[in-house]
């Protein structure tokens, strides 16, 4: 069963949301708005299940993803990004790895935005 | 007369004679020297305006020909006997060329062009298109009176073929170039509009959720807040895309300056940053500008202050001088600053470190700026701040 949920995400207004939901659902939620102090929570804490944003400031999502995997985290991982497959590509060739591709296939889901909220919820909820 | 005397005149008439006949025979050496000097001078003109791949013809003043080269009559497939005598537009009618001419004629100045187009080759037959480099030069007599001309003609066909092939390149690779951005912008701006949308999803499912059991005022300002947002963003990708000539307006730009932080304060409504104007006593507030361009440009560049600048107190700064005939503004904030490596990338389209943005901003008002023959520079000092420096000439 999942309870302790982390977001990294930098969009204040979109963490509000995301709270709001899912404290209102009986979930445990923490919130970090970049990924440095992502990072730092991670090692702090145990959570069932992280949503992460890929584009954030200080240390990436692929960089976030890269420690989860690196340091054995056990948290189901949802990724919520703007980016489209096609776009990925061109965006990655510049920006990133191509082992940042690979990291993307070891996590539980990814959601497009503007994704419906009972999707992320789904996600959330399916064992 | 005594026999000694008449033999003493025929010595002395017989000494004449050879004499004469002794300057008779240098006359005569003399001449056939001439003679051949004339004819290897004629040689060697007749070699120079022969063994050249330039079509020569020598005209008179009723631009009958005189002479033609090889070139010319081998060019034509006539000889070059066929042209002695005839009328230049007798062959080749054209009113145009008639023209330039008699131009020539009145005027004693030459006439010069490079790469025209002929549609016709000179036996009046169509032809594939070819271009030429051509010349009619006056030809003046002892009077200084023009009383001949000088036409030349060079074939230049390949040359032109060529320039147009480099142009037609160059044009494609722009194209492409153009193509390639627009699917970096349409990436870009496909992402940063899915954010605040994504927010707007998240807050309609809030609204849902509460139905009448919690106020919604929040969502409700969320939304409005996610969509200025997004019309900032089209609003960006318009401006790039049609970046135009500025329509110059006097305007007041201590008004267009306000315009900008009353909106940029629409969209950090609860960060707690100051915002101090310092404006210099001679500073000349009216300025000939595109004023909506130029909000544009204060609109960026105080979005990008106010992003900078996190956790800590915020100070932004103006300052408005006049200088020189120009007006300088100059916008000072304490947030983070730029990475030294960054800071010359800043004005290239798509270049940004934030995690939200087009990249565009910048390269926008660097564009803008130009187009009103200013300058905009920038300084940075890491998680010390940024100053930009606009300088904008009063007059046009």
């Amino acid at each position: 069963m999942i309870k302790k949920i982390l977001i990294i995400e930098d969009d204040k207004d979109m963490c509000n949301e995301l709270n709001e939901a899912l404290m209102d659902l009986g979930y445990q939620v923490h919130l970090a708005f970049n990924g440095l102090s992502g990072k730092k929570m991670i090692v702090k804490d145990k959570f069932d299940c992280i949503v992460l944003d890929l584009k954030i400031p200080k240390y990436d999502g692929y960089q976030v993803l890269n420690f989860i995997h690196k340091n054995n985290i056990r948290s189901k991982v949802i990724v919520i990004t703007a980016r489209m497959k096609i776009h990925y590509e061109e965006i990655t060739r510049r920006n990133h790895e191509q082992a940042d591709n690979d990291l993307l296939k070891k996590v539980d889901s990814v959601l497009i935005k503007p994704f419906k909220l009972i999707e992320l919820i789904n996600e959330i909820e399916k064992p | 007369m005594k026999h000694g005397e008449k033999d003493f005149k025929k010595k002395s008439y017989q000494k004449q004679i050879e004499k004469l006949k002794e300057t008779g025979i240098k006359l005569e050496v003399n001449h056939k020297r001439l003679q051949n000097e004339i004819k290897q001078k004629n040689n060697l003109l007749e070699r120079i305006f022969s063994n050249t791949h330039i079509l020569i013809a020598y005209l008179d003043e009723n631009f009958n020909f005189i002479q033609v080269n090889n070139t010319y009559a081998n060019y034509n497939k006539k000889s070059i006997n066929y042209y002695t005598g005839k009328n230049y537009f007798a062959l080749y009618p054209d009113k145009e060329y008639k023209k330039i001419f008699n131009r020539v004629l009145k005027t004693g100045k030459s006439y010069i062009i490079f790469g025209e187009k002929f549609h016709y080759d000179r036996n009046m037959e169509k032809l594939n298109d070819s271009y030429w480099d051509w010349s009619l030069h006056p030809v003046f007599d002892t009077d200084k009176k023009v009383d001949g001309m000088i036409l030349t003609l060079l074939d230049v066909t390949e040359r032109v073929k060529a320039q147009q092939e480099l142009i037609n390149t160059k044009e494609q690779l722009l194209q492409s170039k153009r193509l390639s951005d627009l699917g970096l912008l349409a990436a870009a701006v496909a992402h940063e509009l899915r954010n605040p949308l994504s927010v707007i999803q998240a807050a309609l499912y809030n609204i849902e959720r509460k139905k009448g059991k919690a106020p919604i005022q929040p969502q409700l300002y969320t939304i409005e807040k996610k969509i200025r947002e997004g019309d900032q963003i089209i609003t960006n990708l318009l401006t790039y895309a049609k970046i135009k000539i500025p329509d110059f307006k006097k305007a007041d730009i201590l008004t267009l300056l306000d315009e900008s932080i009353g909106m940029v304060k629409l969209i950090f409504p609860i960060e707690n940053i100051q915002i101090n104007k310092i404006i210099s006593d001679d500073f000349i507030r009216f300025i000939e500008i595109d004023p909506v361009q130029i909000k544009k440009v204060l609109d960026n560049i105080l979005l990008n202050s106010f992003q900078s600048i996190k956790k800590r107190k915020g100070v932004i700064e103006i300052h408005a001088k006049t200088v020189n005939n120009h007006m300088v503004l100059t916008i000072v904030d304490n947030g983070e600053g730029i990475k030294k490596a960054d800071l010359s990338r800043v004005f290239e389209p798509f270049f940004t470190r934030k995690s939200r943005g087009t990249g565009l901003g910048l390269s926008i008002s660097m564009e803008i700026i130009s187009l009103h023959n200013g300058k905009i520079t920038i300084d940075s000092k890491l998680s010390k701040g940024t100053t930009i420096v606009i300088e904008l000439p009063y007059a046009k």
